[in-house]
């Protein structure tokens, strides 16, 4: 039986959006079942955030993502009823098998597009792109189900004793933090799992 | 909330904090200037003995200061963190099990696997503000953190860490006082004030930096600035 790696993400975080493309990368390097686990943002779960925070985090994700050559810094902030709906339909873009491709466009389009996802006419333009139906994603977005998903990663999260994201959980072990993957890979070396193409990611 | 003010919630006020961060000329104007005047750039790293993230930062901390001959200020720390955060606990722990993969990148290995209290090195933390002249207090520090973090799980002991400051500072330690707790006080207010509120915290020419995770990006910056 394959492994598990599970990846708890938020769309309202700019260090989720940059851990992206190398996490879902990791389903092509690695033998393992990626499963994707989208959450409610920490400003949406009773966490606070001061100001000296949220600052310190946009500057520095500005610096990371400088680093790995990823546009950042047009933000639409995302917080709110447009982060259910990236939420809700990429329950339903895993279901499809369109789930990388959607998580990564629709943060990637808060974060360095400067588009407002709570708006109907962008958001239907980030799905059909994706190859997702536009009708599917309205009745995803009124999915109780879905919404229900999101509430259990968000518990199961908590009930690790984590807190922040992205967070990777491999065999019980937690790394939280984009800048924690290089970590997370030397495990996944360790343990033997390092083959090209074997890995899936879960719908 | 109106459209507009939620545009400039939602998009302006963001995208300014980037876009700014990413001017750096007046940080370098700065920075000529300074050294123009012979004066040396600053680091001041805001940290607590009892964050095991300090002992990770602060050996880099200190090479990279040497490289840029920049002056590394040491501000300790007692109070730290986020009011009222509910996941202050869980922060602790995982900072032991972050830190021990942190330490095993550089082939070091972490000697404890739970939590320090604040209060078990407050003392430590109130010799470092007697000692705040010294020319050899980074090295005490340094040492300290070593000892704390990667010599033994031990609960710190006064008499151990006696000789480490003798060692270094060459004189007994202080009993500590009213005076040095006022000081750590102060040190917690003005991380705020400046804009900070955890440690490892790193200001380095004006930018912060956590300093466990960004050695790399200091160093950089440091380049750029010319120092």
């Amino acid at each position: 039986m394959r492994d598990t790696l599970e990846y708890f993400f938020s769309f309202r975080s700019p260090y989720s959006y940059i851990s992206g493309p190398r996490a879902f990368d990791l389903a092509k390097r690695y033998n393992i079942e990626l499963v994707w686990r989208g959450v409610r943002p920490m400003a949406m779960r009773g966490q606070p955030l001061p100001r000296s925070k949220q600052f310190y985090i946009l500057r520095d994700t500005a610096r990371e993502a400088d680093r790995l050559g990823m546009p950042f810094g047009k933000i639409h902030d995302p917080l709110g009823e447009g982060v259910w709906r990236c939420l809700t339909i990429a329950e339903l873009a895993k279901a499809q098998g369109r789930l990388s491709e959607f998580v990564l466009a629709a943060s990637r389009a808060s974060w360095a597009e400067g588009i407002d996802v709570n708006l109907d006419a962008p958001l239907r333009a980030i799905c059909e792109k994706v190859g997702l139906n536009w009708n599917d994603c309205v009745a995803a977005i009124a999915n109780a189900e879905f919404r229900q998903r999101v509430e259990e990663n968000t518990a199961r999260l908590s009930q690790l004793g984590q807190w922040g994201v992205p967070t990777f959980l491999f065999r019980g072990e937690a790394f939280w933090g984009q800048d924690r993957i290089q970590d997370l890979e030397a495990v996944l070396t360790a343990a033997g799992l390092a083959a090209p193409n074997a890995g899936t990611i879960a719908k | 909330m109106s459209a507009v003010t939620e545009y400039l919630r939602r998009a302006v006020a963001p995208r300014l904090v980037v876009g700014l961060s990413r001017k750096r000329g007046l940080q370098q104007l700065r920075a000529a200037f300074r050294r123009a005047l012979g004066l040396r750039t600053n680091i001041e790293l805001f940290f607590a003995f009892d964050d095991p993230y300090a002992a990770i930062a602060l050996p880099g901390l200190i090479e990279i200061a040497a490289a840029h001959n920049a002056k590394l200020n040491l501000l300790p720390l007692i109070a730290r963190g986020i009011d009222g955060d509910p996941a202050a606990t869980q922060r602790s722990v995982h900072a032991i099990t972050d830190s021990r993969r942190l330490a095993q990148r550089n082939g070091r290995t972490l000697a404890r696997n739970t939590p320090l209290a604040a209060e078990d090195c407050a003392f430590l933390a109130a010799w470092t503000i007697a000692a705040a002249q010294h020319p050899n207090l980074n090295s005490f520090v340094a040492d300290a953190l070593a000892q704390l973090w990667f010599g033994s799980d031990a609960l710190p002991s006064a008499d151990t860490y006696a000789a480490i400051y003798q060692q270094h500072i060459g004189a007994l330690p202080p009993a500590v006082t009213a005076e040095h707790r006022a000081s750590l006080a102060s040190n917690t207010a003005l991380l705020k004030k400046l804009g900070h509120w955890e440690s490892p915290a790193a200001r380095v020419a004006g930018e912060w930096y956590f300093a466990h995770e960004r050695l790399v990006q200091i160093d950089a910056h440091l380049r750029a600035l010319g120092a």
